[in-house]
Order: C-alpha cells, then sequence, then structure tokens
C-alpha cells in the first residue's frame, strides 16, 4: 500500500512538471488587457482590429459570469475591462466601487457622451459621472412576419400606430388562418421589456426627480401594468408562462421566444437590431420578414427602452490609460462598421446610422428594415436609476412582481404596485438612514436635514 | 489571527501531532479561516464596495432577516410575546412528543391518539379554509406520528406523564390558530421572503426519507446475486440477447416505431447484460446519474418536464386519457414545482452513494444470525424487522445525518440552472437566496448571516438527529 | 438454472434499469441531433448527423456559423483529470493520517476537534467562498493548478468518512501489534490502511467524482483558457446568442464514458471494500 502511495505520488509530481513546461507561453512583450464579455465569436473579430489599430496593446476575452467578476473584482484580480448589460448593472457596480469614474479622461479619449446619441447620457452615467461607453446600443421595435399577416389577413401595422391597433392585429392571429393553423401573435422573451416600452410611452419614469420616491405606483404604471396583464391573459395576444413552458426553450438568455418567431410559429417580436445576429441561422426567414416601430399608447408619442451593452474599465485594474484607448476605439468610426455589418444593433457613433441605407448588411438589405431602428434612436429614453437604492435590487422586484402578474389572471394591479412602490421607498428610507454618504446626499438634493422617522 | 489555536501541548503524543498536522494545517488555512471570517461578517455591513467603510452593526442583519416590525409597538407587545411563547411550546411539544416515544413515558399511547385527533383536525380546518397545502402535509404527518405512536408495542396504555406532550401540542397550536390573525395583522416581518425561502428548504426535505428507503430497497434488491453459471454460457445468454435486441430495433426502425424499437432493445440489452455480468451490471447502471450531475441532467429533465412535449405529460395524456393541456405544468406551476423537484432528486439520488453503502453494510449482517432465527422459524418479515435492519441502524443513521446536512444547503445548482428560483419564488432555498443576496445585492454581511442562521439550523437539526440515532441504535 | 432463477426479482431490476437509463439514451441521441431538434423527445434522430462530436472537438467547425468553436476540449480533459486524480491522492493520504489521529490514539481534546470540523460542514460553502478567495490571491495562486489542488484536498468529509472506518476496526489489532514493538507509522502502514481500503476506496471514487464535476471554484480561479477544467470550458457553449444543447450533450457524453469505464473497473475493489470495512455511527 505505501509503495502504491509513493509511486503514485511520484507520477502525479512528474505529470505536473511536464504540464507546467507546455505551457509556456511565448511573451509577445505585448500589454494584455482582460475584457469580461460573452462568448460571442464576433469579439475576436473586434479584438483583432483593435490590436491592429494600438500596436503593443492585446485584448484578450473572458467569461463574464457575474459572480466570478465579483469575487474578482473583491480581490483586486478583476479583468481591466468589464462589460455592462445595462444602466441597472451599471447602477449596482458602480456603487459597489468597481467601476473607475470616467468623467475626468473622456473628453481628452475621445468617449465622452457626445461623441454618442445624446440621449443615452443618462445610460452611461450615474449620478453626474460617467462610467462607460457603448459597444452597441438601441432601442426597440416590432418586427414582424409577413407570410402570418397575410395569412391571416391582417394589415402589415404603420409606423404610427396604437397600442389598440397592435391589440386588434394581434387578436386575429388567435384563430385559424387560411393555412388553418393559428399564431403566436407576440413572441415575448423578456416581459419587462413590453410593459417597460408601454410604460415609457405613457411618459413614465421610475422616481421623482430627487431620486427619493418610486413612482412606480402612478397611474400610468398601473394603466401599463393592466393594458400588459390583459394582453396576456384577455386577449391573449402574449403566451402565459404555462404557454411558454409548452415549446421549446431552446437557446440561451430569452430566447425560447425567439426561436419561434425565427421558425415562423410567431406573427410578431419586439426586439433590437442584434436580431439579425440570430437571423444567419434562419436564412430562409429574412425575405418575410418586414419592422416598424412600438405602438403607442393614444395621444401619446411613441417611446420605449433605451440601452446599450457598453464596457467600464475596473477601477482598480493595472492598465487604465490602454484600457481607457479600447473605449476610444469603441467610438471611432472602424469599429462602428463592424457592428454595422455584423448587425449587431446600432453603433455608438451616430453618423454611421443616420438612415436605413447606412445601416444596409447582406443580412438584410432593404434599407426600410432599418429605417425604424434608426426612428426609435430618437424616442427612446433610458432607464432612470436613483442614487439612494440598489437598481439591481429594485429590478429583482419588479420581475418578481411581473412574474405574479403572469402567473396570477385577475390580480388587481393597483394594490401590486402600491406595495412594490412602498416597498422601494422603505428600502430608500433605510439606505439612508444607514449610510452618512446618503444623509449628505440627500442634504445636497433637497436642502434638508435627514431626519430618521421611527 | 483566528484565534482558534489548537497547537498541541505537552501532553498530546507526538504521533498524533505528526498524522494529524498535513490535514490540520489545511483545515484552519483553507476551511477554519473562512469560516471564521464569515462569522465575522455577519455582523457588518461588508459589500464588494471598498469605498464604504466597514462598520460592526451587530444584530442588525439577523434582525432584518428574522425580526419583525409593527406599526403599533406599544400595544401588540403582548401579542408578540405570546406568539413567540407559543412557537416555543410548539417546539418543545414536539420534542418531547419524540423523546416520550423513545424512552416509553407512561400514557404515551394516549398522547398518541391525541396527536391522531390533532392531525385530523388540521386537515379538515386546513381543507375548510383553503389554505396553503404545507398544512396540511402538516397534518398527516402528525396524523401519521399518532397511529404510528399508538399501535405500536411500545408503551402502555395507562395514563401518564406520556401525555404531556400531546396536550402541549393541542395547546400550542390551537393558541396559534386564535393568535393568527392578530398577530399578522400588527406585524409584518423585516423579510418575507426569508419565512418563504425557509419554508421551501424545509419542503424540499421531504424527498429525502423516500431517496433514503429507495437506496435501501435497491440494495436489497441487488444484495441477492442472480444465480451464477459458467463463463460460456453467460456468454451464449448474452449473445442471445444481444441479439433479439438489435432485432426489435431493427424491426422497430423499419416499421416506424423506432422509438419503441429502440427502448426494446435496450431493455433486451440490460437482460443480457444482467445475464452476463451479475449484479455489477446493474449497480453500474442504477449509478450513472451520480456521475453525469450537473447541468446536462438539468438540461435533460427541464425538457423530460416539458408540458405540451415532454415525454412525462404525453406519457401521462395516453395512460389517463386527459387532455395535454389539462396535466400538471410541473416546473412552471406554482403548486407542482418543487414535488416535481423532490422526484428528479430522487432519480438522481437513488441509485448513488446510499445504495453502495447499503450494499455493504448488508453483506456484513452475520450469517449466523439469521440461520439461527431460521431454525426458530422466522419468517422473511420478522427476519428483516429485527435483524436486518438493527444490523443497518449504524449506515442509516451516517446517511441520515449527511442527507440532512446536505439537504439543508441545497437547491442552489436547480434554482440557478433549471428554474431560476421560480415560478414566482417557489424553488428558491435559502442557498439561493444567499447566493442571489452575495452575488447579485453584493450584500455580503446579510448573506453571511443567512449562512450562520442556516447553520444555526442545520446544527440544531443534526445534534437532533445525532440524539436520537443514539437513542435508536441503543434499543 | 431455470428452476431457481428468480423471474420476479430480474424483472424488477430491469424495469428499474431501463427508467434510470432512458434519460441518458436520450442525451446520448440528442448528442446526435441537429440543433433544430434537439429538444424533442423521440429517442431515435430524425435526421442523425455525427458532426457534433467533431465540432466539440475542435476537428470541424460548426456548420451554422463556419466558426471553430476553439475549444481546448483534449486539454481541459486533462486538467480535469489530473487535479481530481490529484486533489483525490492527497486527500484519501492527510484524511487517512488524521483520521487514525482521531482514532486510534488517544488523547486529549481529541473529540473535541473532531467535532470542530464536523461543525464546519455544515456552513454553506457559497459563504466561504471569497475570504478563501482572497487567499489566493494572496498567495499568487490564481490560474494554476496548485490553486485549484490545494484548497480542496483538505476536507473535513474525508476525515468523518475514514474516522468511522476506522473506528470500527477492534483495537485488539494495535495492542497486539505494540506489544511487538510497532511505532505508530508502522501500525498504520502495516495494520491499519491495508483494512481501510475499501473506505478509501469508496472516499476516493466520491472525491474524484466530486472534483472533476466542480464548477464555482475553477470559474473564479481560471482565466486562462489553457487552464480550464472541463465543466468551466463547457461553458463556451452556453452563450448570450444560443445555447448550444447539442454541444453539450456530446460533450456531457465524452466527459461521462471514462468515468463509467473506471467505475466499472474498480467496482468490483468497491463493493468488496465496503464490506470489510462497513460504516458505524
Amino acid at each position: 500500500m505505501k509503495k502504491l502511495f509513493i509511486i503514485s505520488g511520484f507520477l502525479l509530481l512528474v505529470v505536473y512538471a511536464f504540464a507546467l513546461m507546455s505551457f509556456k507561453k511565448p511573451d509577445t512583450g505585448k500589454i494584455v488587457l482582460r475584457w469580461a464579455t460573452d462568448p460571442n465569436p464576433a469579439r475576436k473579430v473586434q479584438t483583432k482590429l483593435f490590436g491592429e489599430l494600438n500596436p503593443g496593446l492585446e485584448v484578450t476575452v473572458e467569461s463574464g459570469a457575474m459572480e466570478k467578476l465579483l469575487v474578482q473584482c473583491a480581490t483586486g484580480t478583476g479583468p481591466d475591462i468589464i462589460d455592462i448589460y445595462g444602466a441597472t448593472q451599471m447602477d449596482c457596480y458602480a456603487k459597489a466601487g468597481l467601476l473607475l469614474d470616467l468623467t475626468p479622461y473622456a473628453s481628452k479619449m475621445g468617449f465622452d457622451p457626445s461623441k454618442t446619441y445624446p440621449s443615452l447620457k443618462e445610460d452611461l452615467c450615474v449620478d453626474g459621472k460617467q462610467y462607460r461607453f457603448p459597444c452597441n446600443t438601441g432601442g426597440n421595435c416590432v418586427i414582424y412576419n409577413k407570410k402570418i399577416f397575410d395569412d391571416h389577413g391582417v394589415e402589415y401595422p404603420k409606423p404610427d400606430w396604437t397600442i389598440e391597433d397592435f391589440i386588434k392585429a394581434g387578436k386575429k392571429f388567435n384563430e385559424p388562418g387560411k393555412s388553418g393553423q393559428t399564431h403566436i401573435p407576440l413572441a415575448s422573451f423578456y416581459p419587462y421589456w413590453v410593459f417597460i416600452d408601454m410604460y415609457y410611452s405613457l411618459g413614465g419614469r421610475y422616481y421623482t426627480d430627487d431620486g427619493l420616491k418610486s413612482k412606480l405606483d402612478s397611474p400610468e404604471a398601473i394603466k401599463a401594468l393592466q393594458t400588459y396583464h390583459d394582453m396576456m391573459h384577455v386577449y391573449k395576444i402574449i403566451p402565459s408562462p404555462e404557454v411558454v413552458a409548452g415549446m421549446s426553450s431552446q437557446g440561451g438568455w430569452g430566447s425560447g421566444p425567439i426561436v419561434w418567431f425565427s421558425t415562423g410559429k410567431a406573427a410578431m417580436i419586439m426586439i433590437g437590431r442584434w436580431y439579425l445576429n440570430i437571423l444567419v441561422n434562419y436564412p430562409d426567414m429574412a425575405q418575410n420578414i418586414a419592422s416598424v416601430g412600438l405602438p403607442r399608447f393614444e395621444g401619446h408619442p411613441p417611446s420605449g427602452l433605451l440601452g446599450c451593452r457598453g464596457p467600464g474599465i475596473n477601477a482598480q485594474s493595472k492598465h487604465k490609460e490602454q484600457a481607457m484607448k479600447f473605449l476610444s476605439y469603441l467610438a471611432s468610426v472602424d469599429y462602428g462598421t463592424l457592428i454595422v455589418r455584423d448587425g449587431d444593433s446600432l453603433p455608438p457613433n451616430p453618423t454611421l446610422a443616420q438612415n436605413g441605407e447606412m445601416l444596409v448588411n447582406k443580412t438584410v438589405s432593404d434599407p426600410a428594415f432599418h429605417q425604424p431602428f434608426v426612428d426609435a434612436m430618437k424616442t427612446a429614453r433610458p432607464i432612470d436609476n436613483s442614487p439612494f437604492i440598489n437598481a439591481l435590487e429594485v429590478q429583482r422586484w419588479i420581475d418578481e412582481r411581473l412574474a405574479r402578474v403572469e402567473n396570477n389572471p385577475g390580480i388587481n394591479i393597483e394594490i401590486l404596485m402600491k406595495d412594490l412602490a412602498t416597498e422601494i421607498n422603505n428600502k430608500i428610507k433605510r439606505n439612508i438612514d444607514r449610510s452618512k454618504a446618503l444623509q449628505e446626499k440627500y442634504k445636497s438634493v433637497t436642502g434638508k436635514d435627514w431626519k430618521p422617522e421611527k | 489571527m483566528d484565534g482558534k489555536r489548537e497547537k498541541p501541548g505537552f501532553h498530546i503524543p507526538l504521533p498524533a501531532i505528526g498524522f494529524l498536522l498535513p490535514n490540520f494545517i489545511g483545515f484552519l488555512f483553507f476551511v477554519m479561516f473562512p469560516v471564521i471570517l464569515s462569522l465575522i461578517m455577519a455582523f457588518t455591513n461588508w459589500t464588494i464596495n471598498p469605498g464604504v467603510p466597514l462598520e460592526y452593526v451587530g444584530l442588525r442583519n439577523f434582525n432584518d432577516l428574522l425580526g419583525m416590525h409593527s406599526a403599533i409597538p406599544a400595544a401588540a407587545g403582548h401579542i408578540y410575546a405570546s406568539y413567540v411563547s407559543c412557537v416555543i411550546l410548539l417546539l418543545a411539544g414536539l420534542i418531547l412528543y419524540i423523546w416520550s416515544y423513545l424512552r416509553e413515558w407512561e400514557g404515551v399511547k394516549i398522547g398518541g391518539t391525541v396527536a391522531c385527533i390533532l392531525g385530523l383536525s388540521i386537515i379538515i380546518t386546513a381543507f375548510a379554509n383553503h389554505v396553503n397545502h404545507g398544512f396540511v402535509l402538516a397534518g398527516i404527518i402528525l396524523l401519521l406520528a399518532g397511529i404510528g405512536v399508538s399501535i405500536s408495542e411500545k408503551g402502555s396504555w395507562k395514563p401518564g406523564i406520556g401525555i404531556i406532550p400531546s396536550i402541549l401540542l393541542v395547546v400550542s397550536i390551537s393558541a396559534l390558530w386564535f393568535l393568527n390573525k392578530p398577530m399578522w395583522d400588527n406585524f409584518t416581518p423585516n423579510d418575507p421572503r426569508f419565512w418563504k425561502f425557509f419554508y421551501n428548504t424545509v419542503y424540499l426535505m421531504l424527498g429525502t426519507p423516500i431517496g433514503i428507503f429507495g437506496s435501501l430497497a435497491l440494495a436489497l434488491l441487488l444484495n441477492d446475486r442472480l444465480p451464477e453459471s459458467a463463463l460460456t454460457k453467460r456468454a451464449v445468454m448474452f449473445l442471445i440477447c444481444a441479439g433479439c435486441g438489435f432485432l426489435s430495433l431493427v424491426l422497430g426502425l423499419g416499421s416506424g416505431h423506432g422509438d419503441l424499437g429502440l427502448v426494446i432493445g435496450i431493455i433486451w440489452l440490460i437482460a443480457g447484460l444482467g445475464l452476463a455480468f451479475n449484479v455489477i451490471a446493474y449497480r453500474t447502471i442504477y449509478y450513472l446519474p451520480s456521475f453525469t450531475a450537473g447541468v446536462a441532467i438539468m438540461i435533460l429533465w427541464k425538457a423530460l418536464y416539458n408540458p405540451q412535449t415532454g415525454p412525462i405529460n404525453i406519457g401521462l395524456s395516453y395512460l389517463t386519457g386527459t387532455a395535454i393541456d389539462e396535466l400538471p405544468k410541473w416546473l412552471s406551476s406554482f403548486t407542482w414545482a418543487k414535488p416535481s423537484l423532490i422526484f428528479m432528486g430522487t432519480w438522481v439520488g437513488i441509485g448513488g452513494m446510499n445504495m453502495l453503502l447499503y450494499l455493504a453494510a448488508l453483506s456484513n449482517v452475520p450469517q449466523d444470525l439469521i440461520d439461527a432465527a431460521e431454525v426458530d422459524g422466522a419468517s422473511r418479515w420478522q427476519k428483516f424487522r429485527h435483524i436486518t435492519i438493527p444490523q443497518l441502524a449504524p449506515t442509516t443513521f451516517f446517511i441520515c445525518i449527511m442527507s440532512v446536512i446536505g439537504g439543508l444547503q441545497g437547491g442552489l445548482e436547480q434554482a440557478r440552472v433549471m428554474t431560476g428560483g421560480g415560478p414566482d419564488g417557489a424553488t428558491t432555498t435559502l442557498s439561493y437566496y444567499l447566493y442571489n443576496m452575495a452575488f447579485q445585492n453584493l450584500n455580503m454581511g446579510y448573506a453571511s448571516a443567512i449562512a450562520w442562521i442556516m447553520f444555526a439550523i442545520i446544527f440544531v437539526a443534526t445534534a437532533l438527529n445525532w440524539r436520537f440515532g443514539k437513542e435508536l441504535e441503543v434499543e | 438454472m431455470m428452476n431457481r432463477f428468480p423471474w420476479f426479482k430480474f424483472g424488477l431490476m430491469i424495469v428499474l434499469g431501463i427508467s434510470i437509463c432512458v434519460p441518458f439514451i436520450w442525451m446520448t441521441s440528442a448528442s446526435f441531433k441537429h440543433r433544430a431538434e434537439v429538444e424533442e423527445i423521440n429517442l431515435i434522430p430524425k435526421k442523425p448527423t455525427l458532426d457534433n462530436y467533431p465540432v466539440v472537438l475542435d476537428m470541424k467547425p460548426d456548420p451554422a456559423t463556419g466558426r471553430f468553436l476553439g475549444m481546448k476540449f483534449w486539454r481541459w480533459y486533462f486538467n480535469s483529470i489530473f487535479i481530481a486524480a490529484a486533489v483525490t491522492y492527497l486527500q484519501v493520504l492527510t484524511s487517512c493520517m488524521a483520521a487514525y489521529a482521531f482514532s486510534r490514539i488517544q488523547w486529549k481534546w481529541r473529540d473535541r476537534v473532531f467535532l470542530l470540523y464536523l461543525a464546519t460542514m455544515m456552513i454553506p460553502g457559497v459563504v466561504t467562498m471569497i475570504p478563501n478567495f482572497q487567499i489566493m490571491v494572496g498567495l499568487d495562486f490564481l490560474n494554476s493548478y496548485h490553486g485549484l489542488i490545494l484548497p480542496a484536498a483538505f476536507s473535513t468529509f474525508g476525515t468523518f468518512l475514514m474516522r468511522q472506518f476506522m473506528l470500527s476496526l477492534p483495537p485488539a489489532l494495535d495492542e497486539a501489534a505494540m506489544i511487538d514493538g510497532a511505532s505508530h507509522w508502522q501500525i498504520f502502514w502495516e495494520v491499519i490502511i491495508p483494512l481501510a481500503r475499501p473506505g478509501m476506496i469508496a472516499l476516493a471514487i466520491m472525491t474524484f467524482l466530486g472534483v472533476y464535476q466542480s464548477f464555482f471554484w475553477p470559474l473564479i480561479m481560471l482565466n486562462i483558457e489553457d487552464y480550464f477544467t472541463m465543466p468551466v470550458g463547457m461553458l463556451l457553449l452556453d452563450s448570450t446568442y444560443g445555447r448550444q444543447t447539442e454541444y453539450i450533450m456530446a460533450a456531457t457524453v465524452l466527459n461521462v464514458v471514462p468515468l463509467i469505464i473506471l467505475f466499472c473497473i474498480f467496482q468490483k475493489f468497491l463493493v468488496k471494500g465496503l464490506q470489510l470495512g462497513g460504516v458505524k455511527g
């Protein structure tokens, strides 16, 4: 037995030495920047181009799994460039001190908010300080399947259509069309977006201007959520979770419904131009689809959520200067052209997406398809966050309420939203109560001293 | 730095130090230090943010988790106190009930009957008032416990102190019933989600006894080897079975029923493997799920549970004739999500390590005991009950403890990969809640507090397990 | 043979076998399907394809995008196996030694220290992860083999299991050996270890599987692809633009088959070993 241990121990050491030796990576002499993002093969092309434009720098791509990110950042070993998928995540990371405040460097190095869409400014900043720059951006539009519309005899949507038009059209898909089949009216893969787009159309915002109270119990929010509820349970335009579970859920992030649309089972989908990335897998679909802006509430202008995916820089990165060069690269025309070409939503540089013609790419060559996405950028608005509460926590609470609406037809929306707003307001109060920094912020915003209530 | 320096002193023999040292150093460094750090963190406001100064906050995290607050604190104080006392009485009653049974107190059987009645009344009231089916389960458990005690051979019918535990139960449960409304009208828990997830965690532990029984049953099944036969005979049988299997596959493919053909073919193959290699083949087959625990299994089961296209519902609809749309939606249904997870967990664990441990223990049962019993004319059931089960007691005890420790910490992977904690928080366990708090809300102090509360729960459960296990072992 | 053959038992074994097997058959057949039909329930692929395996092994490009997946499968395989083997070796060795100290040698505080070991098993592991990681960073153990091996090599569970086994061995053995003038070290190797072999094999199997499948710790410790283990590598198949289920199934099958073979081989030792040891509370 003893011999067994000695021999196997020896073998292991030998293998270990061998493994270590085979690892010698050639030192390229370049500074390596680590970029935490998702494993999309397109990144390799983007980083290669960056390497060509910036000799001496190299960007490697690694997994951006949130747990990994947080643990590494907590110990100072995080990646240099961190991809952030929305203002909510940015708020969370910025408040956790993970991100470098870019404001002092931004205009010098060419990635301040003036280099991209002006409406995006709030999405890039927390409390007035800039923390990221977009890799790509965009708002949602409705993409619809012309063949299915023809099958059910539904008119194509006009650019200025209303929610009522949308509902009327949607209901028709539940009855059999000429082919004898019914289709799913709207493939909603992220219910939160549907709700927010409608809420924004009514002029809604998350918080009051001072960020102290939630506005999610306002009549507009209740109306938006009620419409969502009705679309799902009354008109049956949005499939309920049970129906969703009943169909194939193949794919990553919420892409079950995306697959329904791509395989011709659903008539419409609310999505951004990044859908083109997925469309490459379904070449036959490209000629069937057309796009139109989001429907609006009668008497209100169209609006929707504006978001972007954009990297920030790790506050503890050892290569801050070089990492910022990457952000300048994102603002450049070279990078923007790649985004346009690959159909990965819209590039951060607005000059490259002024009309549909400029966005034509090999997947869909019809400029009319790309035009609504350009128009959406003029009306979409980003999320507003409050300095007094963690946006990710609020997001979870909203998702919880949405799930409750989806699973309980007939639920009282007003009580639900009032309860949500109360929870948020209480948390804000508690946060201020426990933090001197926030109390000072409170004073600077309201001019009054913070008085804790019992 | 960690204050737990167990550096051996003079009266500890050198060999002990020598043997213990390698493991102990690793233990101190990689286990003890992080544990102590996390304990300290539970009392602070630790978040990842280097900008927020670390403050000692005392019991604030624990209060946020377990505490209640009220709009009218003054008057409600009494209610709170009485409610808490009733809960304590309830727990005391439960523990004493089991204790009285094991120690055979006088009057324990009357106590059992009282528990029966209590259980029945809980079930009836639960149905009448349409409350959450957790109460029904509690009622059923009480009922069974009552029946179990009443019909057992232990204890006596004479009145005595054995009645006290059941009286405690009746008093506390009725008091809680009446206190329920005043309590929750005046108080709201600081963290209602915590209690919900606590309930989920305990619920999901329901599958543990089933799993243990299942492993025992499988071990019993595989314990008696099939009759051996010569190598050539086995080879021939195997070839015949393989041939039949292949034939059925081909027939199936040809006639358009490929799936059926494949299944029948595999059945032949399994039979053949069994005949050729005896029970070893089956042990491997039953152990298969434990190998591949992970994302693949979750994806697999997600597809199986699919309400429209999953084979479970298709099979059920075929067998019972109900339309697919009316069958439960399993993982997407609020009521069926947890039972589905329990079923899946049992499937994965049933042929695993527990079964192997039982197999080993079974083969340790001294043959002479069994022979002696046979000479005395014992039936199969009696042999099983009075010889086999006691011999297995140490193994069962070990398995129980590990299952409790593991089970109360579980649910993280399933929630993360399969259900996302839904629908509407039905499958979120305390582990997953902890994970979210740490990695989504970045509130490490709070997460550490949750972890230590879980530790307290696990510790109590294990201690009870240990105590009662020792009692059972003694007899 | 026919007359004494336990038909009912045999039938039962087969029925259980097939019900446990069917999901695996499904998984294996899914690894031969195209993406479009991957999540359907039919066991025989309608349009079978052998392409999934070469794509996963990086020998062919992904038909949909025309790009190679870039999965360094063989490397990760090697990493997983090596790390699991190393951890198993260290764990079995140190656990046995510690268990010996906890069971065969009498010393003050013995049981109290052991209870401490036991108690630490009750803390959910997620929360000790960050302090642990901090140590790794401090020691500069990131992206290395030793960083993955060392923390896992010292487990309290192993000590617990081995202690139980050793407790069941009669103390008379030790006494006899000591009368003969043997030192503890000799008793350990010559007397106890051979008898505890079953327990060691059980521990080895459980440790190996556990480390092989561990996901979270390698995830946060490794950035460099060359050092990845299998579970982390397979994450690459699960991107935001679509989870490639058929590749995950193929990778899982590739992952599991050698384990099954190893298990079959070691099974004979395992159960025989468990018999001799027995687990007493």
